[in-house]
């Protein structure tokens, strides 16, 4: 693979990475928007791949594998969404709200 | 197939026949019981007549392979089988179990609702103690005792009286918890015992055989097994059996059980579910990790004491007859844990005649106030008054089982004492001698609860009862009889517990 | 590994024989269900069955393949073949329960094809060596399981469990992917094979980088697996599902992630990251401990079968925490005792749903009075249940004493025994809640006159399979136990 053409750091890569995992963590703990929370999770997954896009170029042993693994966790993470979208749908018929706080019929 | 193994299966064989025979009304299921019980018995007498002189270990073993845990850390496979099999201490529990139950059942009230249920319960029990004495593996020595668990759990729950569903799950619970730390405790010493213990190196095979283990704690050193670590597991049994024998303060559950429970149930419970503890600690303790029962000694002898006096003041102060014999019980259990501590001939042999005549006295005492209550509707002191007049029979043979439970020579009860006091004392002499006061205490209250129920003014409802039936003769007298016959022939079991005693020790053996 | 990769000349039937089967019977179904639209459709859930039996009879005939792998990403090995075993049995006893699930509600008949696609993932789970296919199975058996358990898209409690389960299921995801991003950094390699052999050079040069990917990977499957403290969205999903997926959810989606989670962590942090795994022997210990009290109080059927089968995920997980002490000797017991409590947990657990079911149905209640008086109503059902339930509770002669018995055995032998001890105590606890059934089954209804409780033919033939199961588990072990301690597991 070579050395890259530009020197950035692993490690700021890696801490972008991270940082937008602990900001989707948070949200998707936090946020009391169904869709909000959503965009957190997606948040989240990107997080893994900016990681594995990173390790694919600058890991200890960088292969191609990251960046098909990458394409395979967008591809996956669509569906998931196709259908958390679809989920929300059906609950703002039956409810006509999308907040998380309004999840409440099953009693604790 | 050997005579232990039939011991066992015939109450199981009655109770499998009672669920699957259709249309069995109540005289027919209580028939069919009984004769499965009785089977068992008879076949505790032949062994008992048979029982080859001298031995110190197992007789009578029949073995059926069941299946094997795989081969994987532990050497070869480990062969977990059905084994049965009876010594000196186990024939003669066997033989109580199979006697007490059949009474219970021949004593039984004939209108019990659901018969058939009930007599399966109850088989199904039986079957369950006479497996808990009888087992050789530890396998189907636990199986053995979930099945008492549950089945006594289902009779205090579908037959005791209104209110005994709170009852039955307390039972479950304690004794449940009771069950998880024997377990852990013996699967544990037949790890140390006959496995690969830690990884010191040693390897062995391990086995769940109860006459393996002993042999191997026989005659092995202690070197195999971590002082620390057989002192642990020893704890843990002990915990395991204080709360299966219902000692302070783990005690709460055996009361109540008794307070809901009917007659019968009660006389199964207190006077053989409540003895597989001791026989837990005879076995598994005294026999496996006597090193450590001796170190823990001064331990047990003061948990003894206690109990002997918690269980006498209790009981003193209960205003119900059901409590009371529960903490009687309780009281005379701790004098087996005194026997047992002292590690001494005569007390081992104290402790298991004590095992013996409790459970015969206990029994007695919950089929007498039993009778007691089908005619007058109540168990309490207060209520109960100059029944000597009306029912004599009765009154006699329960002042009969109150001497007998204080330990009067001539009953089963003052061999008993005498032996565990003797064992006590010579070990130790200080907690023995506070331990005597329970002996007073326990006259006291006897004989007050007697003198409440039998003499005095005649209470209202004692007018115009009828003494006892046929149907109670029957367990009263053979159930008396037995306490006197062990009071003044005692060695009618005691060479058995002798056998037994020298094997515990290493003696013989 | 390999060097150029005939794509054409691989095993790809010897290796993903079942799979291709199932996905195949799913198209097909699928395009049926578009055809045929109107009257019954209920063959369509018998030929998704007879697709399972025929993916069933090729897993079977391949048990003793020698190992092979294709493209180095799917392969066929003895834990493959006894997880996809398990899945397919599991897949049968649900779809034979939709079968009958399905005569009765308005259920939207999709949920069959949905239904095989969730175990075509599953079996990807349990077949993959490769992180990347390994989460394209999980999220496969995810997505259809959230839409599964959503299906009654009118009905409330349906759609908010599906959201519920989604969110944390997504968030599952998402930890479990950051972690194994991680793990392919500091090895450069997403084949299991590969890292199995990568994996003490990493941990000597990464120990920090190692431990957060040994637990995100375990935080993200413990989301999937419910373990506690990630358990909240159970109960809800669960009871909001309908019951068959609920019993799909507990068993099929559950074995699946046991089998992925222990291939993950067992070809990756074998030997340098023993100490870890420690981990999971705590998280294990809070389940059954949580798990266990959580349910007591629970008065709503499917709730507390819900809390229960947290419990049951916290003793399985128990052997996951003697990998790291045993040697790789010995991983065959540990292997033994998680796949026997697996098939044990799986024919209990679908008996127990099964019956709940047609409680559910007859008094249009979840609440466990619906219990009262079943004995005198059916006294076969009745019985079932109490096996069922003891078998949960852990009673000897039944499969699930016999799984926690031999756990316990392996936590003794690997000086874990802090985790058997809390496994049988906890089981204790939970006896109040089974026993709590079990008193209201054999309670007389008050009612004067009493009607059988209506089971189809199907539904029968269903609880006597899994009656079966858990007896036949339960006295005759060996059946089992033997077979599977003999399997050369993983060649790593």
């Amino acid at each position: 693979m070579g050395a890259a053409p530009f020197p950035v750091p692993t490690g700021s890569l890696l801490a972008l990475g991270a940082l937008l995992f602990c900001i989707g963590l948070f949200g998707a703990l936090t946020k009391r928007n169904l869709i909000i929370v959503l965009v957190s999770i997606e948040l989240m997954l990107n997080a893994a791949n900016i990681n594995l896009v990173t390790f694919s170029r600058l890991g200890v042993a960088p292969s191609l594998s990251g960046q098909v693994f990458s394409l395979f966790t967008m591809t996956v993470a669509a569906a998931e969404i196709a259908v958390g979208l679809a989920l929300l749908l059906a609950l703002f018929r039956l409810r006509k709200t999308s907040e998380v706080k309004d999840l409440n019929i099953h009693k604790w | 197939m050997s005579l232990s193994f039939w011991l066992v299966a015939a109450p199981l064989i009655a109770a499998v026949l009672l669920l699957v025979l259709p249309k069995m009304g109540g005289a027919a299921s209580r028939g069919l019981a009984i004769v499965g019980t009785l089977v068992s018995l008879v076949l505790a007498i032949v062994m008992w007549l048979s029982f080859p002189s001298g031995s110190t270990g197992f007789e009578f073993i029949g073995k059926i392979h069941w299946f094997t845990l795989p081969a994987m850390w532990h050497g070869t496979d480990l062969s977990v089988g059905l084994s049965f099999g009876v010594d000196g201490l186990s024939l003669p529990l066997a033989a109580m179990t199979a006697f007490i139950s059949v009474l219970a059942m021949a004593g039984a009230k004939r209108d019990i609702d659901r018969p058939r249920l009930y007599y399966f319960w109850l088989s199904m029990v039986t079957a369950g103690l006479l497996g808990v004495f009888a087992a050789l593996d530890l396998f189907t020595f636990l199986v053995a005792l979930e099945v008492t668990l549950f089945g006594s759990f289902f009779l205090i729950q579908l037959f005791g009286r209104p209110g005994s569903p709170k009852a039955a799950i307390k039972f479950l619970i304690y004794r449940g918890f009771a069950t998880v730390a024997m377990l852990v405790a013996l699967v544990g010493i037949a790890y140390g015992l006959t496995g690969a213990y830690s990884h010191s190196g040693i390897s062995g095979n391990l086995s769940f055989s109860i006459p393996t283990m002993l042999n191997e704690a026989h005659h092995l050193s202690s070197g195999i097994l971590p002082a620390g670590v057989a002192g642990a597991l020893l704890l843990v049994l002990l915990l395991g059996v204080f709360i299966e024998e219902a000692f302070v303060p783990f005690h709460t559950w055996l009361p109540t059980t008794h307070e809901y429970a009917d007659t019968p149930t009660n006389m199964v419970i207190g006077g053989l579910l409540t003895k597989t503890g001791a026989y837990v600690l005879l076995r598994f303790g005294v026999g496996m990790l006597p090193a450590q029962i001796q170190h823990y000694g001064m331990l047990i002898a003061v948990f003894g004491v206690i109990n002997i006096l918690y269980g006498a003041f209790a009981a003193w102060a209960q205003k119900d007859w059901r409590r009371l014999i529960a903490f009687g019980g309780i009281s005379h259990m701790g004098l087996v844990l005194l026997g047992i501590a002292s590690f001494s001939a005569a007390g081992l042999q104290g402790a298991m005649f004590m095992i013996v005549s409790s459970g015969l006295l206990t029994a007695l005492l919950f089929f007498l106030t039993g009778a007691i209550e089908d005619r007058t509707n109540t168990v309490q002191l207060k209520d109960l008054g100059g029944l000597s007049k009306a029912m004599p029979m009765i009154s006699g043979f329960l002042l009969v089982a109150a001497l007998g439970s204080l330990g009067l020579p001539l009953t089963s009860g003052f061999i008993s004492e005498i032996q565990a006091f003797i064992g006590g004392f010579t070990a130790y002499p200080a907690a023995s001698f506070v331990g005597l006061g329970g002996l007073i205490l326990s006259a006291v209250y006897l004989l007050y609860a007697i003198q409440k129920t039998t003499f005095g003014p005649t209470a209202k409802l004692a007018e115009g009862l009828s003494d006892a039936t046929a149907r109670e003769y029957l367990p009263t007298i053979l159930l008396t009889a037995f306490v006197l016959l062990i009071g003044i022939y005692p060695n009618l079991i005691g060479h058995l517990f002798g056998l037994s005693v020298q094997g515990l020790l290493g003696i013989g053996g | 590994m390999t060097t150029p990769l005939d794509m054409l000349h691989q095993p790809y039937w010897m290796t993903m024989g079942p799979m291709i089967v199932v996905a195949a019977t799913g198209f097909v179904v699928m395009i049926l269900e578009f055809i045929f639209r109107k009257g019954d459709r209920r063959w369509l859930t018998v030929l998704s069955m007879l697709g399972v039996v025929a993916a069933l009879v090729v897993a079977i005939i391949h048990f003793n393949a020698k190992p092979t792998f294709a493209l180095n990403t799917i392969g066929v090995d003895p834990f493959a073949s006894v997880f996809s075993v398990l899945i397919l049995i599991s897949a049968l006893l649900v779809l034979l329960f939709t079968l009958d699930f399905s005569a009765k509600s308005d259920v939207p008949a999709e949920h069959t094809y949905l239904i095989l696609f969730a175990v075509v993932g599953a079996l990807t789970m349990a077949s993959s060596i490769d992180l990347v296919t390994l989460y394209v199975g999980l999220e496969l058996l995810s997505v259809a399981s959230y839409v599964l358990v959503a299906v009654r898209t009118h009905s409330i409690r349906s759609v908010e469990g599906g959201i519920k389960y989604m969110l944390m299921g997504a968030l599952g995801s998402a930890v479990l992917l950051y972690g194994m991003s991680f793990i392919y950094g500091i090895s450069g390699t997403t084949n299991l094979m590969n890292l199995s052999g990568a994996g003490l050079q990493m941990f000597s040069t990464y120990p920090a980088i190692t431990v957060i990917g040994f637990l995100m990977m375990l935080i993200g499957m413990g989301f999937k697996l419910s373990l506690v403290p990630f358990h909240m969205w159970t109960p809800d999903a669960y009871a909001g599902a309908p019951t068959p997926i609920t019993s799909f959810l507990a068993t099929l989606s559950k074995a699946a992630s046991f089998g992925m989670l222990l291939r993950m962590l067992v070809f990756i942090f074998n030997a340098p990251g023993a100490h870890l795994f420690y981990w999971a022997g705590i998280i294990a210990a809070i389940t059954m401990i949580v798990g266990n009290f959580i349910a007591l109080p629970q008065r709503n059927m499917k709730r507390l079968l819900a809390f229960s089968s947290v419990a049951q995920a916290g003793y399985i997980l128990v052997p996951f925490a003697m990998f790291g002490i045993a040697q790789s000797a010995d991983w065959a017991g540990l292997f033994d005792s998680i796949s026997f409590y697996l098939f044990a947990y799986t024919f209990m657990t679908v008996g127990a749903f099964a019956i709940v079911y047609l409680l559910e149905r007859d008094k249009g209640s979840l609440d466990s009075d619906a219990l009262i008086g079943l004995y005198q109503r059916s006294p076969w059902l009745a019985v079932a249940l109490t096996i069922f339930v003891l078998s949960l509770a852990g009673m000897p002669l039944t499969a699930g004493f016999l799984g926690k018995f031999y756990i316990f055995v392996d936590t003794m032998h690997f000086s874990t025994i802090w985790l058997g001890v809390i496994l049988f105590a906890t089981s204790v606890v939970s006896f109040y809640y089974y026993i709590g059934w079990l008193r209201k089954v054999y309670q007389k209804e008050p009612v004067a006159e009493v009607t059988a409780l209506s089971a189809s033919p199907i539904m029968h033939t269903l609880v006597a399979v899994c009656v079966i199961g858990t007896l036949a588990l339960g006295i005759v072990p060996a059946l089992l136990l033997h077979p599977l301690a003999g399997l050369p597991w993983i060649y790593g």
